[in-house]
């Protein structure tokens, strides 16, 4: 992956810093409910998690305030911040089909999700014929109900269309 | 010993007996290959079969299993970036940049070869260890484990140490935060569950590390639009015989590589995963020059490799001596034991250890006939990385998601791998370490609960014990070490990581993917 340009790494890590900071202190507090024997390890890690999150977040700010950056030391380009833009924009898209590929398969189990999701992402996101897209699909069809079969893979069954449980199971007798 | 030894051979080499390892070997080659299915599942698939089998036939097939489990596991991490196993997640970070390179065949070359010699010295070491291994196993306490554990997370500091330490230390601290989530071990209640019955069970180590490892590196690499090999395919398939060169080359390497993987595999709770990414920061700790670890450096790839199946050998050890599993292969392991009517522990050692001598020449037997296997088939599995990505990617998607979901068979496990994908996404266009984060759950609850233990049966009195104290010396030299490796910096930059450009030694590998490469960093 392209790194970031050296001021959004900065800021990047500047949320992150925060994010974790502000995780650690909420399960500081949630272990109070817990008995002593479950709360001082929890508790123990976190606040060595805040102490280093809070000098994380002075440093990190302390370059952006100081305007130390990498960016203003002339390090990145113009295409870097692009790359990375591209790279952003590439991951929520990519994310969003593998979203998809989770609603299908809990919705309407493997064998359709399955099917149905390659045969959508051949074609549209790879650009497939629509012959090779649906052989593709069928491939990969044929090849989880066979190992749900042979090797008793657990499919996702589906809540609204349980293709899931169509797939049978073989036992095999020696 | 010999005589014993050659009798137990004998017992193997029965044409009925060797069909079955072969067989064994055959499932776990299989179960190894794909993500997310481990030994254990591979095994539980077996048990089944053992029922009416010679406890000799029935423990070769078992055992030649587990023996390969780990050596086939490697295609998925070097080809495609996806950890066929836990215990392989750490090959990936030089396995998989040596294959952008085009190198695939060289890094599978040294993998197959590292992980034979490695499974041949823990099948050794089982064999020698037999008269001393029960009083060595009690003697280790939970103080001492303990600080096994504290080693372990020490590594955090070393696989961090050019990124940023602290940065890593608190990816590290996340992880262990995370594995706190489900059943408190000391206590009946649920930490951090918000009343659901699948966060109750904790969150399963097979999803966060395809989370983890996987999500980001594919949606690169088909992002991208260029194959893992790049333009150098004819790499790919040509480099396997000088792969198993540099084995012999880093014969020390391997060696202790093995030792400790035997070691560690002995101790409950820190087998498979935890050893192998404890023998990578050991590994890149014992070299001068340590600019192209995690850039597709052949020794990460020959130590972990050696370590992930001599390991085997040392788990088997508490398993068959003490009736004690190690892991989940080795629970399920004596599981099949009982069924053909072996007792594992102290009675089995007594009245036929004969068996357990078939158990070390089965691992051994296993572990040459996987290796001559997966040299045979690396010039074809190898082309995978060949493949435009938007052919390969979404199967491996597919392949991903059934993968966690064999976890737990919740809808849980794909929102898991979703979360936990997005989040290493997110540390690493921050720039920040995803490896820590693993240790860092995988150690997780064994630290806590040795602590536990040790407090409650020793109070403060366990922090002078000669063990504990040793180990405490080597947890510091080992801090101490990861600093000095920092030297060239100011002191903000040096433990922050942050305000300097990233310099590299060389040219970055001839490919836009994503940069496991900076994991080390």
């Amino acid at each position: 992956m392209k790194s970031l340009q050296a001021g959004e790494k900065n800021a990047a890590g500047i949320t992150l810093a925060v994010l974790a900071l502000s995780i650690f202190v909420y399960v500081t507090v949630a272990a109070q409910e817990f008995r002593d024997v479950s709360r001082w390890f929890p508790v123990g890690v976190s606040l060595v998690g805040i102490v280093l999150c809070l000098a994380v977040l002075l440093w990190e700010l302390g370059i952006v305030t100081a305007g130390k950056s990498e960016s203003l030391e002339g390090d990145a380009t113009e295409g870097d911040t692009e790359s990375s833009m591209t790279a952003r924009r590439g991951f929520f898209t990519y994310m969003a089909w593998l979203v998809a590929l989770a609603a299908a398969l809990m919705l309407f189990g493997a064998p359709i999700a399955v099917f149905a999701w390659l045969l959508a992402f051949f074609r549209i996101r790879s650009k497939e014929s629509w012959i090779r897209s649906l052989l593709y699909a069928l491939a990969a069809l044929l090849a989880v109900v066979a190992l749900a079969a042979l090797v008793h893979l657990f499919l996702p069954t589906g809540s609204v269309i349980p293709s899931g449980t169509w797939v049978p199971h073989v036992n095999i007798k020696f | 010993m010999t005589h014993a030894a050659l009798d137990a051979l004998t017992q193997l080499i029965k044409p009925e007996t060797l069909m079955w390892l072969g067989f064994g070997v055959l499932v776990g080659m299989i179960t190894g290959l794909l993500p997310g299915l481990s030994g254990a599942a591979g095994l539980a698939l077996l048990l089944p079969l053992v029922y009416g089998l010679e406890p000799a036939a029935a423990l070769a097939m078992m055992v030649g299993l587990l023996a390969v489990n780990n050596t086939t596991d490697t295609f998925p991490s070097v080809l495609i970036g996806v950890p066929g196993s836990s215990g392989s997640a750490s090959t990936i970070l030089d396995g998989y940049p040596l294959a952008k390179k085009g190198q695939a065949g060289r890094a599978l070359g040294a993998s197959f070869t590292a992980s034979m010699i490695g499974g041949l010295i823990g099948a050794f070491a089982l064999f020698a260890v037999l008269p001393i291994a029960r009083p060595l196993i009690v003697g280790i306490g939970s103080p001492e484990l303990f600080m096994l554990t504290l080693f372990g997370l020490s590594m955090v500091g070393i696989l961090s140490r050019r990124k940023s330490p602290l940065k890593g230390l608190i990816v590290g601290l996340f992880g262990m935060m995370f594995s706190t989530i489900g059943n408190a071990p000391a206590a009946s209640e649920y930490r951090y569950s918000f009343d659901s019955l699948y966060l109750a069970q904790g969150l399963p180590l097979v999803v966060v590390i395809l989370g983890l490892f996987a999500i980001p590196e594919l949606i690169e690499l088909i992002r991208s639009n260029t194959s893992v090999a790049g333009g150098g395919t004819t790499l790919l398939t040509s480099g396997r015989w000088q792969g198993a060169k540099e084995v012999l080359h880093h014969k020390w390497l391997v060696v202790r590589s093995s030792i400790f993987g035997v070691v560690l595999g002995a101790i409950p709770g820190l087998g498979g995963s935890a050893s192998t990414w404890i023998i990578y920061g050991l590994t890149t700790q014992s070299y001068k020059d340590k600019s192209q670890f995690g850039r597709g450096d052949i020794r990460g790839v020959i130590g972990p490799e050696a370590a992930n199946n001599s390991d085997n050998g040392g788990s088997l050890m508490p398993a068959l001596l003490l009736g004690i599993p190690s892991g989940a292969g080795t629970a399920v392991l004596l599981g099949g034991l009982i069924l053909v009517g072996v007792t594992p522990g102290p009675i089995l050692l007594d009245r036929q250890p004969d068996l357990i001598l078939v158990i070390a020449w089965s691992l051994a037997l296993a572990n040459v006939l996987g290796t001559a296997i997966c040299f045979l088939l690396t010039k074809q599995i190898a082309k995978i990385t060949a493949i435009r990505p938007g052919r390969l990617v979404p199967f491996l998607f597919v392949a991903i998601a059934i993968s966690a979901y064999q976890a737990s068979q919740k809808p849980g496990d794909l929102i898991v791998l979703l979360a936990v994908g997005a989040f290493g996404w997110v540390l690493t266009i921050a720039d920040w370490p995803r490896a820590p984060f693993l240790i860092g759950f995988v150690l997780g609850p064994a630290t806590e609960g040795y602590l536990w233990i040790s407090m409650s049966r020793y109070h403060f009195d366990w922090l002078l014990r000669p063990g504990v104290i040793a180990l405490g010396v080597l947890i510091v030299g080992v801090i101490v070490l990861a600093i000095r490796s920092r030297r060239s910096g100011g002191l903000g930059s040096k433990w922050i990581g942050a305000g300097r450009p990233t310099v590299h030694p060389q040219p970055p590998p001839p490919s836009p993917a994503p940069s496991l490469r900076s994991e080390v960093e």
